[in-house]
């Protein structure tokens, strides 16, 4: 393990920026229609609960990443596979959020760059930051966490001083009831973006205040999970509901709309730095998590391991897909089907495992007083 | 030592892409479009578009050629985007689509069908949403109105969208329809858009030269025209000026129009709305049958009288209110009842009814188009005339007292 420390804020500011990353661009909860926004505020919660879950495990193992204490709960055979099943999902997420990071800047700005140029670029970016260490990545985060603040600020008084929006085209609420709400919840919104922070566990041994940090974590979930609804409402109800379902980035078309006095006008850019800037947190803290739990499971040290698991999410990136909808598809189903088991299932067993732990420990010491 | 040559051959290699000109394309090597137009081809199912482009030599002045500031190049396709890659035999730079202010359909296309273009314009990332549409009126195609010149501002595309803007800010008889009203109002059921008309005024043959700049009275005027009414993606009809004006009114829209009353003896009293606020209410009686009430609110002020009221008195303003209602009312019936002979629920009273009463919505839905003909419209129009300019009585009254 690195000998480094993270403050609260500076965890604060990854999660913020790890959350907001591709979600903040993407449709997000469209399929609730027009309670995308309630559905975004459902998954919150659920995110909520989940990382509570999260940081149980955390507290009761404060100075250990989640790959040992997971070969201590659950013996060294069956912790260690279930430990190199994260480090393979989270090097399959970040290889996911890299090839949605390039598709999209392919998409919508440079479209005669070659895709794998524009992913080679994000992985040196990553590769760079991460070689330094945690630490320095967290220090950026605080910074472009500003940078990010400030652009969406900005996005938002173009877009009240435009006089676009109307927010009759979010009525009618709960039009089709509960359902669809629920449906697009258990689909996609508690897991993206909310209960990803799971790989945040492998960051959190480094920070110097438990308590704080945690709380921390918590703010973030709720503050990204407000940013998050609040932008589907904008979005529905400057688009409309059937144009930003159909879209593939609905900010970018929005902020195209935006235009004061036809003199203030065309800040599209501004929209594709925060996709990059969100992006970016979000491949270097899954690559993060994958290459310190290799590290720490294989016995390599963590700066010689981390080029060639460069390569490797580098060139999965490519390959895993060939069209930009087959990545959709793949992603939207393995949502549902696959990831539950990484976000609820096995966490849940390991909390149940850690609880059965500490009240044998606390039984062992016990007979031990008298 | 070997080290830091690797290092340097490294930094050498990065450097490559890092400089990100794969997509520079510098602004001497693009041609700017302000405005497309597409009409269709000859006797075929082609398109044909029309790129109206900007000549930057001639707008920025000092290197000139005393030429056209716009120049128009078109070209025939089956869909618009092979038109615009075949226009490239023609243009000698990068035609660059993201500054297209204005697309123009000529009104055969909009009669047959506008949702391929829809499509086009939906989709395509250049392009923004904030392009405003146009209708050419039958008889001008829209090449015609892409290739006219304006005597004011240099670049027609640009000034057509400040006439859009300026006719429904003074006027109140249209109102700026940008891509993205269009594919929201296209998806309403038993509904569609409304477009604004271009037309051009006198020849069609001089709009489109220069030496029709060089005259104070210009032989042909790109001007304004009503709008067109779509059910779906296929034009019906348009509307005449008086349904305009109370479509405007029906959609809350209204910015400033004036008002022309003729009460009894007083002559001709003409009246500026300053602010008009509409709201529609359902109402049901019984379930198969909604009423909509239409409320207006409005405040006006005297602007030119030919009579002898005196405008101290706040009777005789009330009765002046009661003329201007009848007059607005006039105006919103004749929009509903041509919505109504053409079957397309332009007012959303449809919408009206989905965010008022959701369940009854859900069992009419499907009968929308049979029911919305039929549906019956109640109107309240409440005016306020607030204040009558700089003077009370007209200089009339005094006449009048010797």
């Amino acid at each position: 393990m690195e000998n480094t420390k993270l403050s609260p804020l500076q965890l604060f500011a990854l999660l913020v920026l790890f959350q907001l990353g591709t979600a903040l661009v993407v449709n997000l909860g469209m399929e609730a229609r027009e309670d995308a926004w309630i559905a975004v505020l459902c998954g919150m919660l659920i995110g909520c609960l989940l990382y509570m879950g999260y940081a149980y495990l955390y507290i009761t193992f404060p100075d250990k990443l989640p790959t040992q204490y997971m070969r201590l709960l659950l013996g060294k055979y069956l912790g260690g596979i279930i430990g190199l099943a994260y480090i393979l999902f989270y090097m399959n997420k970040s290889s996911r959020d890299l090839l949605d990071g390039g598709l999209l800047v392919f998409v919508s700005t440079l479209k005669e760059t070659p895709l794998f140029i524009i992913n080679t670029v994000m992985m040196l970016a990553v590769v760079y930051v991460l070689h330094k260490g945690i630490e320095v990545l967290a220090r950026t985060a605080f910074i472009l966490l500003w940078i990010v603040f400030v652009i969406g600020i900005v996005i938002l008084f173009m877009l009240l001083f435009s006089g676009i929006i109307d927010f009759t085209r979010i009525l009618p609420v709960l039009s089709d009831g509960f359902k669809p709400v629920l449906k697009s919840v258990y689909r996609q919104n508690y897991q993206f973006p909310f209960a990803e922070i799971i790989c945040i566990t492998m960051v959190m041994p480094y920070l110097n205040n438990k308590k704080a940090g945690v709380r921390a974590g918590l703010m973030s979930v709720l503050l990204s999970g407000m940013i998050l609804s609040g932008t589907a409402v904008i979005t529905i109800s400057i688009l409309g509901v059937d144009i930003a379902e159909r879209s593939i980035f609905p900010l970018l078309t929005l902020v195209g709309k935006a235009s004061i006095a036809d003199f203030i006008q065309r800040l599209d850019i501004l929209v594709v730095m925060v996709l990059i800037i969100g992006d970016f947190f979000k491949i270097a803290i899954y690559f993060y998590a994958a290459v310190i739990g290799a590290s720490d499971l294989f016995k390599i040290p963590y700066r010689k391991i981390l080029y060639p698991l460069a390569l490797i999410v580098l060139f999965t990136s490519i390959t895993i897909s060939r069209t930009y909808s087959e990545h959709v598809k793949k992603g939207g189903d393995v949502l549902y089907i696959m990831d539950p088991l990484f976000y609820v299932i096995l966490p849940a067993g390991l909390v149940i495992a850690a609880l059965i732990y500490r009240f044998r420990t606390r039984r062992k010491s016990g007979t031990r007083i008298s | 030592m070997r080290i830091r040559g690797i290092g340097l051959l490294v930094i050498l290699c990065v450097m490559l892409p890092l400089s990100g000109c794969w997509d520079a394309e510098e602004l001497n090597q693009r041609a700017v479009v302000s405005g497309i137009g597409i009409d269709r081809g000859p006797g075929n199912n082609n398109y044909v578009v029309s790129l109206q482009v900007i000549i930057a030599d001639e707008i920025s002045g000092k290197i000139g050629r005393g030429g056209t500031p716009t120049t128009v190049y078109s070209a025939e396709g089956r869909s618009i985007i092979e038109a615009i890659r075949k226009a490239s035999i023609q243009v000698p730079r990068l035609t660059s689509t993201a500054h297209v202010r204005i697309v123009v359909i000529s009104e055969e296309l909009a009669r047959e069908g506008i949702s391929d273009i829809l499509d086009f314009l939906d989709r395509d990332s250049d392009i923004r949403l904030t392009a405003k549409v146009f209708v050419a009126k039958e008889g001008i195609r829209a090449l015609d109105v892409i290739a006219g010149l304006s005597p004011m501002g240099k670049i027609t595309a640009y000034t057509l969208a400040q006439k859009a803007e300026i006719s429904s800010r003074e006027f109140g008889a249209n109102y700026p329809v940008e891509v993205d009203d269009l594919i929201r109002d296209v998806l309403v059921p038993n509904s569609g858009p409304v477009i604004n008309g271009v037309d051009i005024e006198g020849s069609v043959e001089e709009v489109r030269k220069k030496s029709n700049l060089e005259a104070t009275d210009n032989l042909g005027l790109l001007v304004m025209s009503n709008l067109a009414v779509f059910k779906g993606d296929q034009m019906k009809g348009w509307l005449n000026e008086q349904e305009s004006k109370g479509f405007v009114w029906l959609r809350n829209l209204l910015q400033n129009t004036s008002i022309v009353i003729t009460p009894g003896d007083q002559g001709v009293i003409t009246l500026d709305v300053h602010r008009g606020k509409t709201s529609i209410q359902a109402i049901l009686k019984d379930r198969e049958d909604p009423v909509f009430i239409v409320k207006v609110m409005s405040q006006l002020s005297v602007r030119e009288m030919d009579g002898t009221v005196d405008l101290r008195d706040p009777a005789a303003l009330n009765e002046m209110e009661k003329d201007v209602n009848e007059e607005i009312v006039k105006n919103i019936k004749a929009a509903v009842q041509k919505a109504q002979s053409l079957n397309s629920d332009i007012i959303c009273f449809g919408r009206t009814l989905e965010l008022q009463h959701p369940k009854v919505w859900k069992q009419l839905k499907s009968q929308w188009s049979e029911i919305f003909p039929k549906v019956a419209v109640e109107y309240q129009v409440d005016s306020i005339i607030r204040n009558s300019q700089m003077r009370d009585r007209s200089f009339k009254y005094n006449l009048k007292k010797e």
